[in-house]
């Protein structure tokens, strides 16, 4: 999900309202209210679940870790990589911080910009090398998409279509 | 039109509108009019309107008066001018669109006519920008064509009338058939109607791609270079609607991009292009596609976008069919056999991660809109998740 909890927690709230001023049985009515009552309350409590941020983190490390191994030593590194081969290196190696959800998206800006480079300089590395690049980035895409699709529901499109 | 008007008309509605939407809307009835009559609270830059919701951002009564006094500007010739069952439809996130029935007496003789309004919306929308004359014009092309395309009547830019531009079509009597229909066999009732309606959605497509739209002045659409122009151009559009909406990174949309980039096929011709050509966007009535419907995203490209489009998962629903209607194989040999346009794997591949980068990118504009207040329209928060369904299929087509 993209959209920030507060904006999706406030429209919730907006909507559910205007809902419930629709529903005509009482105890309906009542019910509605009273998830409001309670949505509201949960919208000063509720964060990202942790655990799924710092896999996704953990997961990007572990990624830029293997790239800079690849491309080796600084010295045999060639030129056209060695500014990126020095930014995944820092970033495979500094701790997030309590941001969870700057700290994953700055490490996927990362991922973009080096297979971006990696495809631009290509023929400047070995084959095998960006082969086993591609390999790895694919995997960890591979891996978020399964995180990702795990998570989602189907969607009531004709539920959602109807009025 | 005065506040207690207003009232007996609309009776209670909630509504949210800055400030100047709210006086063109009203008729003239200004904001702080309404705010001492009715309440209101303050929320942005929005007036929030205690009325209740029937129908948010829209008074359904005052629409009604402002077209009826458009249609009678436009028909001068015509006297005691009513409208019947003025609705507005719901069933689509973008355009607002009315339907109503006119009837009047013209020289004598009592004429009545059906008609659907579509207006570009007042807040953002989830393709981006809206051209109203470019949908106006292509419809209006295509009126002396084998195209089944609603035939139209008028088009405003301006906003001085209903607050935004329109155009007023003929309305179609049908049915729409959709790929999540509830029914047991999908869509249709049996293999006959669903083999009838597939070979009438191949014809119809290849009488549009055969169209020659230079001769029926379509050149404004914006004609792409010849060989891998027609693709890298479509990649670029949606590249750049993706830099302007994203609000988080997205890895796998831009290494599809790459990919794109890389793999961009030559066109065989320049087409019109639908754009969104598929089931959920035609209306059907005594077995046959009376019209094509949904128009927003029409440009001149690659024919063979539109097949890509077609075989995209989502519009399969529970079959193996493409767009719930016909085989892969036999989408291919009909087209073939229709335009002379040889169809390859390959090709269609590229289009349909292309089209899955487009329809995903739909989604992100949506979630975009809702989450900068500018639709707050919650099923538009909903695709704010439902895109990773996108990325799948992009992912299985890449081999990721």
């Amino acid at each position: 999900m993209i959209n920030s909890l507060e904006r999706l927690f406030t429209e919730i709230i907006e909507t559910l309202d205007r809902a419930g001023q629709s529903v005509g049985d009482p105890y309906a009515r009542s019910q509605v209210f009273a998830v409001i009552d309670i949505v509201t309350n949960l919208a000063t409590r509720v964060e990202w679940k942790r655990s799924d941020l710092e896999a996704t983190i953990n997961d990007l490390q572990g990624l830029f870790r293997k790239i800079v191994n690849l491309l080796g030593k600084k010295s045999a590194c060639p030129a056209a990589f060695r500014t990126l081969q020095e930014q995944l290196s820092s970033a495979a190696t500094t701790r997030p911080g309590e941001d969870l959800v700057t700290e994953r998206d700055r490490l996927s800006r990362l991922l973009i910009h080096a297979m971006e480079r990696f495809t631009v300089a290509r023929a400047q590395l070995p084959v095998t090398i960006t082969n086993e690049i591609d390999q790895l980035c694919n995997a960890y895409l591979r891996r978020q998409l399964d995180r990702d699709v795990a998570l989602a529901r189907r969607p009531m499109f004709r539920q959602m279509s109807q009025a | 039109m005065n506040v207690e008007s207003v009232l007996g008309k609309v009776g209670k509605f909630k509504v949210c509108f800055r400030e100047e939407q709210l006086t063109n809307h009203a008729g003239g009835v200004s904001v702080d009019e309404l705010a001492k009559h009715l309440g209101h609270r303050q929320r942005k830059t929005a007036l929030v309107f205690d009325l209740s919701a029937t129908d948010r951002y829209t008074l359904i009564p005052m629409i009604e008066e402002k077209i009826r006094a458009y249609l009678h500007s436009k028909l001068p010739q015509a006297s005691s001018l009513a409208l019947r069952n003025f609705r507005r439809h719901t069933e689509g996130w973008s355009w607002e669109t009315f339907s109503f029935d006119a009837s009047w007496e013209e020289h004598g003789r009592k004429v009545r006519q059906g008609y659907v309004l579509r207006k570009e919306p007042d807040r953002a929308g989830v393709v981006g920008k809206y051209d109203t004359f470019a949908q106006f014009r292509v419809l209006r092309a295509l009126e002396d064509t084998p195209v089944a395309a609603p035939p139209v009547f008028w088009y405003e830019l301006t906003r001085d009338i209903l607050g935004a531009p329109f155009f007023i079509m003929e309305k179609v009597e049908g049915e729409i058939p959709l790929p999540w229909a509830d029914k047991e066999h999908g869509p249709f009732a049996d293999a006959a109607e669903q083999h009838n309606i597939a070979r009438q959605f191949i014809e119809n497509l290849a009488h549009l791609h055969t169209v020659d739209w230079q001769a029926k002045g379509l050149a404004f659409l914006g004609a792409p270079q010849p060989g891998q122009g027609a693709a890298l151009q479509e990649v670029e559009k949606w590249e750049t609607q993706l830099n302007q909406v994203e609000l988080t990174p997205m890895p796998l949309l831009r290494r599809a991009l790459l990919w794109l980039k890389q793999h961009a096929p030559i066109a065989p011709r320049i087409s019109i292009i639908h754009g969104d050509y598929r089931l959920g966007n035609f209306i059907c009535g005594d077995g046959r596609i009376v019209a094509m419907l949904d128009w927003e995203l029409v440009h001149l490209g690659d024919p063979l976008e539109d097949i890509g489009w077609i075989c995209l998962r989502p519009w399969r629903g529970r079959s193996q069919y493409m767009a719930s209607l016909i085989e892969r194989a036999e989408l291919y040999q009909l087209y073939e056999s229709l335009t002379g346009i040889h169809v390859t794997d390959e090709h269609v591949r590229f289009y349909e991660v292309l089209g899955n980068l487009k329809l995903a990118v739909i989604h992100l504009t949506a979630a975009r809109a809702f989450e900068d207040g500018t639709n707050p329209d919650v099923r538009l928060a909903t695709m704010g998740h439902h895109y990773i369904f996108m990325l799948k299929h992009i992912g299985e087509l890449l081999d990721i």
